[in-house]
């Protein structure tokens, strides 16, 4: 079923687009009229989806999150007349390890990619030349940061990390007419949660799913409540976390 | 660095349009003039400067030249 919303006109910018929600944001959002520039580390993946995204006239950016600076990301927009409207944040990895494997570096790689980079994303759109007049940016969480499960403590703490910046964010980004939110998703069918209950590196995976009483999420599900965040529709929501997690109620 | 530059950088703190502040400005009567302006004036400063100016130096500013002077 097609998306109901208009994004014509809008320019986004979506992390983590190679893949699983990040890549099915970016199919909508250009289905929707939208231009996305997306960006991951896979250039081939990259060049793959930006020219299958409909409605043309969209931009790829290949990019590292774990770098220092994304001023170049960022620059790249600009030089192509982008103003961005938003932005999406779906890159993260979900680390499963017991804390006697949570060595330094374990640990900077995941708080890096899934929270760090977050910060330094909004750290460069709360500059005014890279935006337009009305913002709104959403970050991708996980039911987990609130419910996690053992050998979560890492990647669980990651994503918590989101739910409370977006609160500061949203704050001080208020006068710059940006709204910053957070959605939580619990398991979706997507191809890192195939290779987590492949792997079984996770105990009582079928316990975990059905919490979720909706059943696995199928990313469109996701997609929508993000691209609704996105749109003039959610005008009245700011610095929240909002749930699209399948009905995991935790019992 | 010369003036305009200056002037960029606070109107970038205040999250104005370039060109919106000249040298002799009154910020006292922007909106935007506020403890979190001041925060990142001082962040900037530290960080463009390496100079340590504190929020009682800006309280005491009121135009844009004023800031300036708090600058190099």
């Amino acid at each position: 079923m097609p998306s109901s919303f208009d994004f014509s006109g809008k320019k986004y910018l979506v992390t983590g687009a190679s893949s699983g929600l990040g890549k099915k944001v970016s199919e909508m959002l250009a289905s929707c009229g939208a231009q996305v520039l997306t960006t991951a580390r896979n250039r081939n993946k990259l060049e793959d989806l930006a020219n299958n995204l409909s409605n043309g006239n969209h931009l790829f950016f290949p990019k590292d999150l774990m770098d220092d600076d994304y001023t170049d990301l960022f620059e790249y927009a600009l030089s192509n007349g982008w103003k961005l409207d938003g932005i999406v944040h779906c890159a993260g990895v979900s680390p499963i390890l017991p804390v006697g494997s949570l060595t330094r570096e374990r640990v900077d790689d995941c708080m890096t990619t899934n929270f760090f980079s977050f910060l330094e994303l909004m750290r460069l759109f709360s500059k005014r030349k890279y935006r337009s007049e009305k913002g709104s940016v959403v970050a991708v969480s996980s039911i987990s940061s609130l419910y996690p499960d053992k050998c979560q403590t890492l990647y669980a703490a990651s994503k918590a990390a989101l739910n409370t910046a977006v609160q500061g964010l949203a704050l001080e980004l208020n006068r710059s007419n940006v709204r910053v939110n957070v959605v939580l998703p619990g398991s979706m069918d997507t191809e890192m949660t195939r290779d987590a209950v492949a792997e079984g590196r996770i105990d009582n995976i079928e316990r975990k799913l059905s919490k979720q009483i909706l059943g696995l999420s199928k990313p469109e599900d996701v997609a929508n409540v993000i691209l609704f965040l996105l749109s003039d529709l959610a005008s009245a929501i700011t610095g929240r976390t909002i749930f699209a997690d399948g009905g995991y109620i935790n019992f | 660095m010369d003036t305009q530059k200056k002037i960029s950088i606070i109107e970038e703190c205040m999250d104005l349009d370039e060109g919106t502040l000249t040298v002799d400005t009154d910020l006292t009567g922007f909106e935007e003039w506020d403890s979190v302006t001041a925060l990142s004036i001082i962040a900037m400063v530290d960080e463009t400067f390496h100079k340590t100016i504190s929020g009682a130096d800006l309280k005491k500013a009121k135009t844009v030249a004023d800031v300036i002077s708090l600058m190099e």
